[in-house]
């Protein structure tokens, strides 16, 4: 009886994929038609090489992208507990000049460190993108936004990010981070 | 000054976004892969760009990364070939909007500091966004160079290369640094 069930849900799961990938053929088409050139997605020679397929990335859960930006919410308005839930155990982080994996204690204590000196975070979202590898077994979330923040003493400065986080199991697993500074004003003569 | 000779020359970046109109939230278009994963989700933020995406084209994907090989290799003139006639760049501490011609020499210059540059991909992604009828190549790689008097330095960098009607118009590129090695005692 146990193994028909099973049985009738590998059933459900497969039919459930083939529905789901006859909707995906319509939107590369989709994509094709728009764009005015046709996709080919083989016998195409990049001009790099990477370690998974040239068109490894579908598009991926969004609910990836809630977790992902209500970490973040949370974190811009201080509450960093709040923001902590969204991590596991264990976090790789990769920022500037920094690279490590650490424990969800290390991250709390770098979170809280964060915002010792700063009186506002302000976060200006430009974009959002949830993907999922072609073997589904890779989920990350990207993020471009613009970040503002005023420290104690008044003083405020801005950086534009580029983050990646990856998703596992419901949680944030790795947190890379890429910036990149505003020109500086040429100062009135 | 070393930071625009770097970012420069990766050549590509996604999503610039600031002068982008708002758009209204999650306008994913019927015929998605999206489509499949029909659930309410409420974002804590707006955001400017749309993001209503899908996978790209890969001739555009192909001709963005062979754009940007020929610029590794030394080729300026051959990478600028697949240029708009206005560009605009988005470097760390550097925004430029301007003639193919002078972002030419610009890069002419910057790529001339150098004597060797090593490109090693992560991944990269190519999106196109139907509400601008234009594709974003994302490029996630190492950068390894030597300058001209032997200094070896590298960085990661995430660029994002925006393409329309089959020409680059825009480069957004950001980065980061490795740790630097802790000193011998």
């Amino acid at each position: 009886m146990k193994k028909l069930f099973l049985w009738l849900i590998m059933g459900l799961v497969l039919f459930m994929s083939s529905c789901q990938n006859q909707v995906k053929q319509p939107a590369a088409n989709e994509a094709v038609a728009d764009s005015t050139k046709p996709a080919v997605q083989s016998n195409i020679h990049y001009a790099y090489t990477i370690g998974h397929p040239a068109d490894n990335w579908d598009r991926g859960n969004q609910e990836n992208v809630a977790i992902v930006l209500n970490a973040l919410k949370a974190f811009e308005t201080g509450n960093v507990e709040e923001s902590l839930k969204a991590f596991a155990d264990s976090v790789r982080w990769s920022g500037d000049y920094f690279d490590a994996k650490i424990s969800k204690d290390s991250l709390t204590a770098m979170f809280k460190d964060s915002w010792k000196n700063l009186a506002s975070i302000k976060i200006d979202m430009s974009d959002f993108e949830s993907v999922i590898s072609k073997d589904k077994k890779d989920e990350y979330v990207g993020l471009w936004y613009k970040q503002k923040w005023t420290d104690k003493k008044g003083k405020t400065d801005s950086i534009y990010h580029m983050d990646d986080l990856k998703i596992m199991n419901g949680k944030i697993v790795e947190l890379d981070e890429k910036t990149r500074h505003f020109p500086i004003p040429k100062k009135k003569m | 000054m070393k930071k625009i000779m770097l970012l420069p020359m990766t050549i590509a970046m996604l999503v610039g976004c600031n002068t982008k109109q708002q758009q209204p939230k999650e306008e994913k278009p019927a015929d998605s892969s999206a489509a499949v994963q029909k659930v309410a989700v409420t974002y804590p933020f707006s955001h400017k760009y749309s993001i209503n995406w899908q996978p790209g084209d890969d001739k555009i994907t192909l001709m963005v990364l062979e754009t940007f090989k020929k610029y590794v290799d030394g080729d300026v003139a051959g990478a600028m070939e697949n240029f708009g006639d206005t560009i605009e760049l988005n470097f760390d501490y550097y925004h430029y909007r301007g003639p193919r011609d002078s972002v030419k020499a610009m890069f002419t210059g910057e790529r001339a500091k150098m004597a060797s540059d090593i490109v090693e991909h992560d991944t990269w992604l190519g999106a196109y966004y139907p509400d601008y009828k234009a594709t974003w190549v994302t490029m996630w790689y190492k950068e390894k160079w030597t300058d001209k008097k032997g200094k070896m330095d590298s960085a990661y960098h995430t660029d994002d290369i925006m393409v329309k009607d089959g020409k680059i118009l825009e480069i957004d590129g950001k980065m980061r640094h490795y740790p630097k090695p802790a000193k011998k005692m």
